[in-house]
Parts: structure tokens; C-alpha cells; sequence
């Protein structure tokens, strides 16, 4: 069993048992798509709910993008379309005076909003997520249990989802 | 040279816009390492400040090394007085070591070994020490540029260096998804006391810096 990192931007997808990986995650949202029976799953690291033509970012980065390929590429690797499911960790808010430009929301708030709206609009149901706060997080994904753990910097305690 | 001219050309950077970069670090950090200097009554040295374009996702890493090293980090935002539309962001990034040197000298105790114990003394130690080192950078690119960046109140954060960053570089990217980080370590050989300052411009941000310095007219330097 292998850990692989899932950097801002990434997307990873694994069809035998492994650990899909996010260190140091603040507003971003941590999403992973899986096909609970044959254990077919992937993770996307999303930093901004929508695509910036000028960047010339990966599809991961944007959460329009991200989503549907993410799940594109689950399928691909032997995922049933019908069977598959999502859980999301992130967004959160690390300091209250950003400069945020639209409006009252925080980015990290905006990306949960975002990559939720394409989850549905994908028909993908989302069964679990830690998502807001102030904190930052550390999230590992075991595809053979499907569980995520998390982990923060300020605290003793994980939390499992 | 402590610039890669080649990246920043790449990136649709004059070599003005860089040079004009690298001197309001230069200026701007040297006063935070003789403010640093003053405030803890040791020697403090400054390494020559690098300038350079970092891809957004790897910006913690190149700041502290593995993103979920648990760092502090003050952040201030400044605004233009005259335009509050265009933003400076600067924010000062200690390692766990220097965060507990920082408060064992200026509490002249031993603070506990873990950041998650820090009381309310110790914040606010961490915040002030960040808060003055980058009033004094804030203070000196005003005067270098005679421009009139408004800083915002400190806040204080102590979490992993990418969390802290993420946030950061999804509201101030600019140009091409490339971040600008002028880095410069601020260090004592007594103790591990090193800071990193990362000055975070946005677009327009950027302009009026190098009005300030070249005058309105930047089309006719142009390249």
C-alpha cells in the first residue's frame, strides 16, 4: 500500500488499496469520489470554486472542472457511474480580514458551495465532509476502508469520516 | 544576480518591474532587521532578499519546506489610501523554533515546548514582534516610494504553513497563476530566529509601486 500526494491542482486516482494524501490544507476543499464496491477511487485538491481562463491552471484547481473530471477519470479506471459517491474536507476561513473581492463570502466558503452545486448537478450524493472552521488540515484517504482521517495542527484528537 | 530575469520574462515581467522589486525588499527588510535588532538588544543579520515567481502551489513549500510544518504568521493587509481597491498584503512566517525563541527572550522565560500551549501572553508577544517587524517594512516602502499603504490590524496564525498560505494565494494571484515572493531571511546567530516576509502585491497593487518609482508615464519605459 502507497501513500501519493494529492498537491493543489491535483487530481489521483487509485484502483488497488492506497492512501491518497493533502498536507497543510486551509481553504481549499479536499473532495474524494469512490466506487464503494470495487474500491475504485480519487481525490481532487480544489483551490478556487471557479476556472480563471488567464491562469492556465490543471482542471483540479477550479471546482467547475475539477468535479467532472474527477469523476471522468474514477470512471475510467473501472468505476461504476451509478454507484458512486463523495466526501468533502476543507474550506476553511484562516483569517477573518482577507481581502476577499466578491462580496461578503470567504474563498474557502465559495469552494464548498461550489464543488456541493456540482455534485448535484452530476447526480453524485455527498455522504460525509468536515468542512468550515478556522483550522487547518492534514486529510489521508484509505481507499481499501474508504475512510478519511483528519488531522489538525492545534489539536491532540483526529477525526475520521 | 538574486533573480531569475529569465522566469520573470516568461512571465510577462520587465526587467524594471523586477529591479524595482528587488530594491523595495531590500530597503523594506533591512529596516525590519534593525527594528528586530532593537527590539530583542542582539545582533540580527539579514541574507539578501530573493525575488522570485513561485507557482501558487508550491509557495509553502518553498517557503518552510514540508506543508504541514506548524509555523506563526502575522498577517498585514494594507490598502492605498487613495485607492482602496489596491491592496499590499505582507505577512511574516516564523518556524516553531524561532515562535519559542522570539517569546523566551522578549519574556525572558521558557515558553513550553509545543505552539499548542501558548497562552494569551505568548500570542500576543508573536503577534506584536510580527506586527512591528512588518510595520517598519510597511513604513520604509512608503518612504522609498512615497506611496501610502494603510496597514490594516495584525492578525495572528498558528497552523501549518500550507493551510496558511492557500488562502493567501487563491485571493492574490496574479499574473499567469504565478505568485511573487520576495523572500528574505531575517536571522540572529545567537538563536534560531529566523522570520520570512512575503510582500504579496496584487495587480494593481504592483502599478502603483512602479509609478511611485518610475513616475505615470510607464509606457514610455516599456519594453
Amino acid at each position: 500500500m502507497e501513500t501519493f500526494p494529492v498537491r493543489i491542482g491535483d487530481i489521483v486516482v487509485t484502483q488497488n488499496p492506497n492512501k491518497l494524501e493533502a498536507l497543510g490544507v486551509g481553504s481549499c476543499i479536499i473532495l474524494v469520489i469512490y466506487d464503494e464496491i470495487t474500491k475504485i477511487a480519487g481525490m481532487a485538491h480544489i483551490l478556487l470554486p471557479e476556472t480563471i481562463k488567464s491562469d492556465n491552471g490543471p482542471p483540479g484547481k477550479y471546482a467547475d472542472s475539477a468535479v467532472i473530471e474527477l469523476i471522468r477519470q474514477v470512471v475510467i479506471k473501472g468505476g461504476n457511474r451509478n454507484r458512486l459517491k463523495s466526501k468533502m474536507v476543507g474550506g476553511a476561513r484562516m483569517f477573518e480580514l482577507s481581502s476577499q473581492t466578491e462580496g461578503i463570502l470567504d474563498v474557502g466558503k465559495r469552494n464548498a458551495i461550489a464543488v456541493k452545486l456540482w455534485l448535484e448537478k452530476n447526480g453524485i450524493p455527498l455522504v460525509a465532509e468536515d468542512i468550515s472552521g478556522s483550522q487547518g488540515r492534514s486529510i489521508t484517504y484509505d481507499s481499501s476502508t474508504n475512510q478519511i482521517e483528519i488531522r489538525y495542527a492545534l489539536h491532540t484528537y483526529n477525526r475520521y469520516l | 544576480m538574486s533573480y531569475d530575469f529569465e522566469e520573470f520574462e516568461k512571465h510577462g515581467y520587465s526587467e524594471l518591474e523586477v529591479e524595482a522589486l528587488q530594491e523595495i525588499s531590500n530597503i523594506g527588510v533591512g529596516h525590519s532587521a534593525t527594528a528586530l535588532s532593537q527590539l530583542l538588544h542582539r545582533r540580527v543579520d539579514m541574507s539578501v532578499p530573493l525575488v522570485e515567481l513561485v507557482k501558487n502551489e508550491n509557495l509553502a513549500e518553498k517557503l518552510v519546506g514540508a506543508s504541514d510544518s506548524i509555523v506563526s504568521s502575522v498577517l498585514v493587509q494594507t490598502a492605498d489610501t487613495n485607492d482602496k481597491e489596491k491592496t499590499l498584503n505582507f505577512l511574516i512566517v516564523f518556524n516553531e523554533k524561532s515562535t519559542r525563541n522570539i517569546i523566551n527572550i522578549l519574556r525572558n522565560s521558557n515558553s513550553p515546548d509545543d505552539l499548542r500551549d501558548l497562552d494569551e501572553i505568548a500570542l500576543s508577544i508573536v503577534k506584536e514582534t510580527g506586527n512591528i517587524l512588518l510595520l517598519h517594512t510597511i513604513t520604509a516602502i512608503n518612504t522609498f516610494t512615497g506611496s501610502t499603504w494603510f496597514p490594516n490590524v495584525p492578525e495572528l496564525k498558528i497552523d501549518m504553513i500550507g493551510s496558511i498560505t492557500e488562502e493567501i494565494i487563491s485571493t492574490n494571484s496574479i499574473k499567469n497563476g504565478m505568485f511573487l515572493l520576495v523572500e528574505c531571511d531575517v536571522f540572529s546567530d545567537e538563536e534560531n530566529l529566523k522570520g520570512v516576509i512575503l510582500i504579496i502585491p496584487n495587480d494593481s497593487g504592483m502599478k502603483v509601486i512602479l509609478e511611485k518609482i518610475y513616475g505615470e508615464d510607464l509606457e514610455s519605459y516599456g519594453e
